[in-house]
């Protein structure tokens, strides 16, 4: 696998506690990535690096192997970028917007366009100050998906767009990852980084707290387990296990919450007469929280 | 129309440069339309003693600096159009436009999407530059001709060349406060502050050459304010002269350079 996104020890200081620290993280050919984490977290900072608007402090990322710095131009015409703030003309309108964007990236069809908007349903004639914040969105992703660059780099792309659009947008990511392209995308909402995203890392105060596949984050997850025995049990004989938390012991019934592999606690209550279990079934949503709130602190 | 940055802002300030265009022709059309009145030989001469009774320093700050001059064609239009108004709002013109094409785009948040496409921040500079140039040339442009057709419907004894200077001298240095502003947008990302310091040279730059004459201590300084350069040599007299276009000129192609190397070294709209 190639890898087209790559920060070493990247790091981005400004005024106080905000911007990037230490950051490493790798985004590879043809994945869909999501960057996750609370607003303010590092997540613009960290896409706005990339693209070279602000200079890291220290460290350094290359995009495609190139320099974010040194070869930007070269960077630059193979992506295409979503603000998270996106602020167009306002007198002008949808398609002379786009026209610009077009002729300012070059190698974009007409056609492109055309299609794009039909697709969600947008009317290039009006002016941009006369859209809904859905609509400018809108008029961004065509702007974005346009060109077929190389990557994606989308921040927050779904803010401002209904249910339905956002499947339309949904099917864009996954054509654009089934072309072989590669999606960078932010968001702080859980449910659409698991529903789209190959690989997710969580970012949470500038500082990088998790990278793994979907799948493997969820492993990790902190679940909560009940527990029916026959017989009453001592909290004591569960006391020793390092990975449970909220431990609960109401005769022979146990409750508790465990982070990571459930083995050990298995393992502890297999040596009891056990009659039922019952496991909650953890949506990324309860891992991202567990993130935010600091309480899961290793970094993969 | 929209192909290129340069395209695209001249494109967006078509209605602006009509409206200011317009506003020239108006002020030009009623200043040129009070000078037969002027040119009257009795009310002449009131007009000269009166403005004899004034202190000599009031009406240098008023950019009147030769009293008996003010009823032939070249004084009148000088001491009426060139020595204030003109200047004033062509100014107003090119230091709005000069602060909003960097740093009103950035604090807009409009910049960072064209900084994403393939486009480096020279030419992004460059073409802000060239835009804001043609865009002040313009304005001396529908100077001159506003002023030559009125010049000739009222038979004033005064050729287009010597007006073509006038106004291209004028508007070069409008372009050079224009080019401060865009120098200091460009460096700061501050539209409210290149718009500011633009403006406080302006009128340092006006007060320090139009007083020189009357205030000894200042003369010295006078060869450092652009309004020198477009008084210089009486175009209005003696028509083209090349020193104003080399060091306006150099001003601005230094403005242009300043505003490249200081755009491309600093983090924009953080």
């Amino acid at each position: 696998m190639t890898t087209v996104v790559q920060t070493t020890n990247l790091s981005k200081t400004y005024g106080k506690n905000r911007g990037i620290d230490d950051l490493n993280l790798q985004v590879l050919q043809g994945e869909v990535f999501g960057y996750l984490g609370p607003n303010g977290a590092g997540k613009t900072t960290t896409i706005r690096t990339i693209l070279d608007f602000i200079r890291p402090t220290s460290g350094s990322a290359q995009i495609f192997g190139l320099d974010s710095r040194r070869d930007s131009l070269a960077i630059h015409q193979k992506i295409s970028y979503l603000p998270g703030e996106l602020v167009m003309y306002e007198k002008m309108t949808g398609r002379e917007m786009l026209d610009y964007f077009a002729q300012l990236r070059g190698n974009v069809s007409q056609q492109a366009i055309k299609q794009l908007a039909e697709r969600l349903e947008l009317d290039l004639k009006r002016p941009i100050r006369m859209l809904s914040k859905g609509n400018k969105q809108k008029v961004g992703l065509v702007q974005a998906f346009m060109g077929q660059p190389e990557l994606l780099i989308l921040d927050e792309p779904t803010s401002g767009l209904d249910p339905l659009v956002q499947q339309t947008f949904y099917q864009l990511v996954l054509e654009a990852k089934n072309a072989g392209r590669t999606v960078f995308l932010s968001s702080h909402v859980m449910s659409e980084v698991e529903h789209i995203c190959d690989r997710v890392g969580i970012i949470r105060a500038g500082k990088l707290l998790a990278i793994d596949t979907v799948k493997a984050l969820k492993a990790r997850a902190r679940r909560t387990l009940d527990l029916y025995f026959a017989q009453p049990v001592e909290p004591a004989a569960f006391a020793h296990i390092a990975n449970i938390d909220d431990l609960q012991v109401l005769g022979n019934h146990v409750h508790c919450a465990v982070t990571g592999s459930i083995d050990q606690l298995i393992k502890t209550a297999a040596q009891f007469e056990l009659r039922d279990l019952v496991s909650q079934a953890t949506d990324l949503e309860d891992i991202f929280l567990a993130y935010y709130k600091g309480e899961v602190s290793d970094v993969a | 129309m929209l192909r290129n940055i340069f395209s695209k802002t001249i494109y967006e300030r078509r209605r602006s440069l009509l409206w200011w265009g317009l506003g020239i022709i108006v002020l030009v059309a009623i200043l040129i339309g009070f000078y037969p009145a002027m040119n009257n030989p009795e009310t002449s001469e009131q007009l000269a003693k009166a403005m004899e009774a004034m202190p000599k320093e009031m009406l240098a700050a008023f950019g009147v600096t030769d009293v008996a001059n003010l009823t032939t064609p070249a004084g009148y239009i000088q001491g009426r159009l060139f020595g204030f108004m003109l200047p004033l709002i062509v100014m107003i013109f090119t230091i709005g436009l000069g602060s909003r094409l960097i740093a009103g785009e950035e604090e807009a948040r409009t910049l960072d999407l064209i900084l994403a496409h393939p486009i480096r921040r020279s030419t992004i500079v460059w073409q802000s530059f060239a835009a804001l140039s043609v865009l002040s040339l313009a304005m001396g442009l529908i100077t001159w001709l506003s002023l030559w057709i009125g010049a000739v419907l009222l038979d004033m004894q005064i050729g287009a060349a010597e007006l073509g200077a006038a106004s291209f001298n004028m508007s070069l240095m409008a372009l050079c406060f224009g080019a401060i502003a865009l120098l200091i947008g460009a460096a700061t990302g501050k539209r409210a502050l290149s718009m500011a310091v633009a403006t406080i040279l302006a009128v340092i730059g006006y007060f320090v050459n139009s007083l020189a004459s009357v205030i000894d201590w200042l003369e010295p300084l006078q060869k450092l304010s652009p309004f020198y350069y477009a008084d210089y040599n009486q175009p209005l007299k003696h028509g083209f002269h090349y020193l104003p276009f080399l060091v306006l000129g150099s001003v601005i192609v230094l403005c242009g350079f300043a505003a490249v190397k200081l755009f491309e070294r600093r983090d924009v709209a953080v």
